[in-house]
């Protein structure tokens, strides 16, 4: 199956590739190690390379396997070589598997070189009086030290150096064999970077693509986040990016085994390559894309892209229908017109521009059967409203059921369980739909569009599952639906915040006024003005039994309508709140810490403070 | 031995090659001529193993060749646009050759590159055209082949280097029987050398036939003011007449 000649010859012409990358692995890693200017640096250094984490690193892995494939897979774009090589005596999977073997080895031998110059001990020799971030960085490091390492220990041991090979290996395999798909598939290296970044953003744009459908044409959906749901598919179809926002930053949640999908990913390209390797036409090199078929759908997926992201952005800016329509008509011609030109190499679309109509038809047939999956198809949704009998509980207005990461096992105050209040959301969940238009895309019924807000509702159901719906209405529709007297009620508004929910958390109330001029550091550096405790837990339910009261009216209406803004009345006066962490269930998370008393409510804290023996309280600059 | 049947091909909805049949005899030089565009270099890709053919077939000894590896090794081609590896020399080229053909033959090889004034130590991308021709042909004639595929082999060349080629490949089918397909533009070459000729014209072949009775037959037609007619002639007549093979 392999041809022996040709994989010494293919490793013979491009060994320099792997020198070169070899090299850049070693001089990336003495900069990387000597580069920061501490005493500390090398180690540091070295735990960094070990961890991926430097980005040299993260680059090198992108380079390198794109690079060995521009040059073993280089007979796709260049007619000459590929006659000449596909008349020799192979057959085409042996020219095929031998070029994959031939790249993979190239790409493994930099790999190994690197993880074999790791292998170097290095003994952990910082002294306790070391300070900075860098060292920091390194007792954090948690990837590469699991348990406390003593003085004298060798950092970079065996099983670490292999699991930095391990991943190097399936980071550079996956992008190797994307290179391979993207390029089997074109016949012109340029287009075939863009055909092999089309493909790493192509599930995270479905996933947009989904979403935005989703928002817009089925009522009451809404997934919190577009972007963030659609980044987390996107790292996940990029192990690059993935090294550098998850465990760099750890932004997103993970889906599963990351290295387990890449390496499934990586195989189901290697296979799909190699199929498409022994099918293609050789006539076709040079081509931008080697399939028809391929191309089409490539022309058709782009200009769908543009065509809902024109829609979706117009959606976002509440454009009437017709301009919405419009933007997606535009969206499909522009996007066609600009894929057209990049598969054709040409500027010249006028004869191209025949086949638009096909494609156009085909758009509108989708649009169509979208239209009625999401009208039709999704009532059983749209119209959904638990049996009451099964709700235990509601959330109004509170984005956090619909975080990813939300968990009713922790977060359960945030719905409110009173009958009454469960019963007067279901009766404006029902008004909602009642007065619908048959298309979302259309405002409701509403007397003022630009007042539009997203309005969420969320049933905790005796099961555990939770059921979320979002609307985006006016105040006057919330208001005549009954939607707002949910929004206002005190159980409501309380129940939305963990403090005022369960106020035993709390464990210290400090308080103090801040005198215009000045800034929060003064008061906490004794400059300016003085600070009041109350730690006393009879003492603080009565405060945070007040607080609650004063937060419940700063979320009326007509608080809103006060002048001046009643936040920065320069007498008010800044609370913060010292919650007790180790009693917050784990996973809790957007509790506040503290607030601001506005003018009106002053006397009243005094008259508190003063009978709980705080005479010094003053709000005198 | 080399057997088209009802070969179709086409490039973009575009058919080039429209039900050719071709029968090439072993130890013959086959000419194929036609005129620009007529689908010679796409038949000749055909027979070395390149192209895929929508319809029809092409046999060597009754096996397919495309994507037949047994067959391919059995065949040497030189291409109307020749590519080597970019940074090697003619040596290097040898080696290559050398792991890729079981039967390439090292003394040949060096017999072959004695006889011209090529330095085996510069980079084949650096030579004239005519050099490249002359080391494509020698690497094609060192692996022995059974079958030399040549399109447009003396194009562009010097009398002295055309005539080098010509006695290379002639001594080969002379010494081991080798069958020879050669496709041209420059009809009074191919009148010397072929045996047997095709005559293809927009994708379909009008006449293949013996040369020799070619001629005869031609010369009972009276296409020409002296006997027997030349190759340029009854080319020119079959094209305008659009004679064909029964």
């Amino acid at each position: 199956m392999i041809s022996k000649g040709l994989l010494i010859e293919q490793l013979k012409r491009f060994w320099m590739i792997s020198f070169l990358f070899s090299l850049t692995f070693i001089i990336a890693g003495i900069v990387i190690v000597l580069g920061r200017g501490y005493d500390f640096a090398p180690m540091q250094g070295v735990v960094e390379i070990l961890s991926m984490e430097d980005n040299l690193i993260l680059i090198i892995s992108l380079a390198l396997p794109l690079t060995v494939a521009s040059f073993t897979f280089g007979v796709f774009f260049n007619r000459k070589a590929s006659i000449t090589i596909y008349a020799l005596p192979l057959t085409k999977s042996q020219i095929g598997i031998t070029n994959a073997l031939a790249g993979i080895i190239l790409c493994m031998i930099p790999i190994v070189i690197a993880s074999l110059l790791l292998l170097i001990p290095i003994e952990y020799n910082l002294e306790p009086y070391v300070s900075g971030w860098g060292w920091m960085r390194l007792l954090e490091n948690e990837a590469i030290f699991p348990n406390a390492i003593a003085h004298g220990d060798v950092i970079n041991t065996i099983p670490v150096v292999a699991r930095f090979f391990a991943r190097m290996t399936i980071i550079v395999l996956f992008y190797f064999a994307l290179s391979w798909l993207a390029f089997s598939l074109s016949g012109n290296f340029v287009i075939g970077l863009l055909t092999g970044l089309f493909f790493n953003l192509l599930p995270a744009a479905l996933v947009f693509l989904a979403v935005i459908i989703g928002e817009i044409y089925v009522f009451g959906f809404h997934a919190f986040n577009v972007l963030d749901r659609s980044m987390i598919v996107f790292i996940h179809s990029n192990p690059v990016l993935w090294r550098y926002m998850m465990e760099n930053h750890n932004r997103f949640e993970t889906i599963m085994n990351p290295y387990l999908l890449f390496s499934g990913l990586t195989m189901v390209m290697f296979i799909v390559a190699f199929t498409i390797s022994r099918l293609r036409k050789l006539e076709r090199t040079g081509d931008s894309i080697i399939f028809t078929p391929v191309k089409h759908a490539l022309i058709f997926l782009v200009s769908l892209c543009f065509m809902i992201l024109f829609g979706g952005f117009l959606h976002m800016y509440d454009q009437p229908p017709l301009v919405f329509h419009i933007g997606l008509i535009l969206g499909f011609g522009l996007g066609f017109v600009i894929s057209q030109m990049i598969a054709e190499k040409s500027f010249h679309m006028i004869r191209k521009l025949k086949s638009f109509p096909y494609f156009a038809g085909l758009a509108v047939a989708l649009y169509g059967i979208t239209l009625f999956v999401t009208q039709v198809g999704m009532g059983a949704y749209i119209n959904y409203i638990p049996p009451r009998s099964d709700i235990v509980g509601v959330s109004i207005d509170n984005w956090m059921p619909w975080h990813t990461t939300f968990d009713t096992t922790y977060h359960q105050h945030l719905f409110v369980s009173n009958p009454d209040i469960i019963d007067l959301t279901v009766q404006a969940h029902e008004k909602i739909l009642d007065e619908r238009n048959y298309l979302n895309i259309t405002p409701l019924r509403q007397s003022n569009v630009s007042q539009r807000r997203h309005r969420h509702i969320a049933y905790l159901l005796e099961c555990g599952r939770i059921v979320t719906r979002m609307y985006l209405i006016s105040d006057t529709f919330a208001e005549r639906t009954g939607f707002n007297d949910i929004v206002y009620n005190r159980e409501m508004i309380v129940a939305g915040q963990l403090i005022f929910s369960h106020p035993e958390l709390v464990t210290e109330i400090s308080f103090y006024h801040m005198p215009e001029g000045y800034w929060d550091d003064d008061i906490w550096r004794g400059r300016v003005g003085s600070i009041t405790y109350v730690n006393d837990p009879t003492q603080l339910e009565v405060l945070m039994h007040f607080f609650a009261d004063i937060f419940v009216e700063q979320r009326q209406p007509a608080f809103f309508t006060m002048k001046p803004d009643p936040h920065f009345r320069p007498e008010s006066v800044n609370v913060s709140f010292i919650v007790d962490l180790d009693r917050l269930p784990t996973g809790t998370f957007g509790f506040m810490s503290g607030f601001t008393i506005d003018g009106e409510h002053l006397e009243s804290l005094q008259d508190i403070l003063t009978a709980f023996g705080f005479p010094n309280f003053t709000v005198e600059e | 031995m080399i057997q088209i049947s009802n070969l179709r091909k086409s490039f973009d909805r575009h058919e080039v090659i429209k039900g050719l049949n071709l029968s090439v005899n072993k130890g013959s030089i086959y000419g194929l001529v036609g005129v620009n565009g007529s689908g010679k270099t796409t038949v000749i890709k055909h027979l070395a193993g390149v192209y895929r053919a929508d319809s029809g077939t092409i046999h060597l000894d009754g096996a397919e060749v495309y994507d037949n590896a047994k067959a391919k090794a059995r065949i040497g081609y030189v291409p109307d646009d020749l590519y080597f590896f970019p940074s090697y020399n003619l040596k290097m080229l040898g080696q290559f050759y050398k792991r890729i053909y079981a039967t390439w033959n090292d003394k040949r090889f060096a017999e072959l590159m004695k006889l011209t004034e090529l330095n085996p130590k510069n980079r084949v991308s650096r030579f004239s055209k005519g050099m490249q021709k002359q080391a494509a042909l020698i690497l094609a004639l060192s692996i022995c082949p059974d079958i030399l595929l040549l399109d447009e082999p003396i194009d562009g060349l010097d009398p002295i280097v055309r005539k080098r080629i010509f006695t290379w490949m002639i001594e080969d089918v002379a010494d081991r029987q080798m069958t020879v397909l050669i496709s041209s533009h420059n009809l009074k070459e191919m009148d010397g050398i072929c045996d047997t000729v095709g005559i293809i014209k927009n994708g379909s072949m009008l006449i293949e036939q013996d040369l020799d009775e070619l001629k005869a037959d031609m010369q009972t037609k009276a296409i020409s003011e002296h006997l027997p007619p030349t190759l340029d002639e009854i080319f020119v007549y079959v094209y305008e007449s659009g004679v064909k093979n029964d």
